[in-house]
């Protein structure tokens, strides 16, 4: 028996995804050895504790509330009591709330916490206010703290933060999350409604009673809801619909203008808005990014290149890898002229496993044929210099001036990375690649114009020399949006 | 008047029976959680088998007898939970054979050292560089789907198992070490 194949077998039947073929395996091993019982124990055991801990400094974040600025609490001895304790709470709402006050809160209790995390209040009805386990407060009927599994009535939750999230399971099923810096209101009486004010919510919902679809209001539009899945975000004067399934129907409040939004739609609604969808889906392989490519050897293109989720401006973004199977890169079809100047700006954030030490490495290539296939001869290498903060897009630019070795060549670029510590599995996100040529030609060389002129004195000054986008927006799918 | 004051002492009474309970549940939950885990195939079977028996504790409370094991009664409670939970998810193929089942719980049952405790996987989180360790914990956090984790990783499915596998067999083998290092 290998113990990595036994570890492996353990692993699967803990994630819930074990065949049928390897559970069974995985229980003849438990029978015939000690050996193989200890070993699958001390996992299960193992998994019970990370549990704990995650979970509990999930809660712990929310302790900072009260006005720290520090990132995400990393010891966790403090909050394992505080964790302890809303335990307790949350298991005393389940004896004591359930047992005595079951009846009372039959009608007033809608939906459940699933999951937070980050700084966030909630103002229940009657006004009270709770804000995290670590605050000085009164209990209140459901609880002084917010933890998983609290049931609350009606009420306003606000993210505080740009980590904060909220997810709610109503009786019904449906799942609704708030995330970032987002406020909403919430109430179910018979009919599901809510008052998104600002921020992002996402929502799974069941089918809904006929004549009572769920009601999303926003500062300039309505939401009709019948059972699908979305996210909507809402500022002061404009509001963002993403449908992943089903139908949802938005009104117009100043002008009662109504569209259906379907599937993998988007559309955007500002008091002068066209109202027009715009298809999308929430990941695209490469094939289905046009003029970026993944060159490296191993590419799979079938790999995820672009995505919405960690977005830098509610669009999509590259996700950038350490791996070897995974190299973005685009023929510019821009022939390099000596002196060019080239100059490029992104921005990037920070995703899984990813270092403070890691970078991103912009290359600049020609091949031996011009093709992008071709055996490259990288002329440029700018890396973007580390982050600060793992968690916010940051900015980056570089330049870099082509000489005569490269002229006369087609441009290739390539966005790769560079490891500055960890494993090679480090993942980053990078949006609104721009880059551009100006051309600057090298003094001493014959310009095109000396030949035209045939050495008579120039009529008008030389103009002075121009920036020339190549890549950026939506030229050459610069923002990753296009399809 | 003696109405009243009977009242106020039974609202006593509850109050530190109650907190009595909730003292001695927080201290002796969390091991018949990780019992559980060994047992049942699902984190969702867990919680609500350690519900059901924190109820079931709860209202038989009464029969509890002072100075006896709180933790070998509520482990009682949950072993006979688990096992009425498993006869009505037992067709699943992810639920062991009794045979299977029976070793498993005898064994956990006669256990009493020898845990991984909490204070033991602390100490070996803080060895991990803390992208890794943010990783480790963000697919144990309740409510995440691993699969949507990976997904967004930009990996393949199975390379992020992967991942996630070697780094608990590394806060593992740091852990067995801690805890031979107490036992010596």
């Amino acid at each position: 028996m290998s113990n990595s194949n036994l570890e492996q077998r353990i692993a699967a039947w803990l994630e819930g995804r074990i065949s049928q073929a390897d559970s069974e395996t995985l229980q003849q091993e438990l029978r015939d050895s000690v050996e193989a019982r200890t070993t699958f124990k001390r996992f299960a055991q193992l998994d019970a504790v990370l549990r704990e801990v995650a979970d509990t400094e999930s809660l712990g974040m929310i302790s900072q509330a009260s006005g720290s600025s520090a990132p995400i609490q990393k010891t966790a001895t403090i909050h394992y009591i505080k964790g302890a304790l809303a335990i307790a709470a949350g298991i005393a709402v389940m004896l004591t709330v359930n047992l005595y006050y079951q009846y009372v809160n039959a009608n007033r209790n809608i939906a459940r916490i699933t999951g937070l995390n980050g700084t966030l209040t909630w103002i229940g009805d009657g006004g009270q206010i709770v804000q995290g386990d670590g605050s000085q407060q009164a209990s209140t009927r459901w609880s002084n703290t917010l933890s998983e599994g609290t049931e609350l009535p009606g009420g306003t939750i606000e993210g505080m933060a740009p980590d904060s999230w909220f997810k709610l399971e109503f009786h019904d099923g449906s799942t609704g999350m708030i995330s970032g810096d987002s406020i909403l209101t919430f109430s179910d009486q018979g009919q599901k409604e809510f008052r998104l004010r600002q921020g992002r919510f996402s929502a799974d919902v069941m089918p809904q009673p006929e004549g009572k679809p769920m009601l999303i209001h926003t500062s300039v539009a309505v939401l009709k809801v019948i059972g699908t899945q979305f996210d909507v975000e809402a500022g002061p004067k404009s509001t963002m619909l993403y449908v992943r399934e089903g139908i949802v129907q938005m009104i117009r409040v100043h002008d009662g203008k109504t569209v259906d939004v379907p599937a993998n739609h988007r559309v955007v609604i500002t008091a002068n808005s066209d109202m027009l969808l715009q298809f999308v889906a929430p990941e695209r392989m490469w094939i289905q990014t046009p003029v970026w490519e993944n060159i490296s050897t191993a590419g799979d293109q079938d790999s995820i290149a672009t995505q919405e989720t960690h977005d830098h401006d509610g669009t999509r973004n590259l996700l950038i890898s350490e791996e070897a199977a995974r190299l973005p890169a685009q023929d510019t079809e821009y022939t390099i002229r000596s002196g060019d100047l080239f100059e490029f700006r992104f921005v990037w954030m920070a995703g899984m496993w990813w270092t403070p030490q890691d970078q991103i490495a912009i290359k600049l290539f020609t091949t031996d044929n011009d093709l992008i296939s071709g055996t490259p001869t990288t002329f440029a290498t700018i890396l973007s210099g580390t982050l600060t903060d793992a968690r916010v897009y940051e900015a980056a630019s570089g330049s870099t001036t082509a000489t005569a070795t490269e002229a006369r060549k087609r441009l290739f670029i390539a966005i790769d990375t560079q490891d500055g510590g960890g494993e090679l599995n480090g993942v980053a996100h990078l949006d609104n690649f721009h880059l551009q040529v100006t051309h600057f030609p090298e003094p001493g060389l014959p310009r095109l114009d000396d030949f035209q002129l045939q050495g008579t004195p120039f009529p008008d000054p030389l103009p002075p020399p121009a920036a020339e986008i190549i890549i950026g927006g939506n030229i050459r799918n610069g923002n990753f949006n296009e399809n | 008047m003696d109405d009243q004051s009977d009242e106020k002492r039974t609202a006593s009474n509850d109050d530190e029976r109650y907190e009595v309970f909730v003292k001695l549940l927080v201290e002796h939950e969390p091991r018949v959680r990780s019992f559980l885990r060994g047992l049942l195939p699902t984190w969702n079977d867990v919680e609500e088998v350690t519900q059901e028996a924190s109820l079931v504790a709860w209202r038989k409370f009464d029969d509890f007898e002072k100075g006896t094991s709180f933790g070998g009664w509520l482990f009682t409670i949950a072993r006979f939970e688990a096992l009425k939970y498993r006869r009505r998810v037992a067709r699943s193929p992810l639920v062991f054979a009794g045979d299977v089942w029976d070793l498993l719980a005898e064994e956990a049952s006669g256990e009493e050292t020898q845990q991984v405790r909490r204070r033991h996987l602390e100490v070996c989180l803080g060895k991990l560089e803390l992208s890794q360790r943010d990783l480790l914990l963000n697919v144990h956090t309740s409510g995440v789907v691993m699969r949507k984790v990976a997904s967004q990783s930009g990996k393949s499915e199975q390379a992020f198992y992967k991942i996630i596998q070697r780094l608990r067999k590394v806060v593992l083998d740091c852990v067995l070490k801690s805890i031979e290092l107490e036992n010596a």
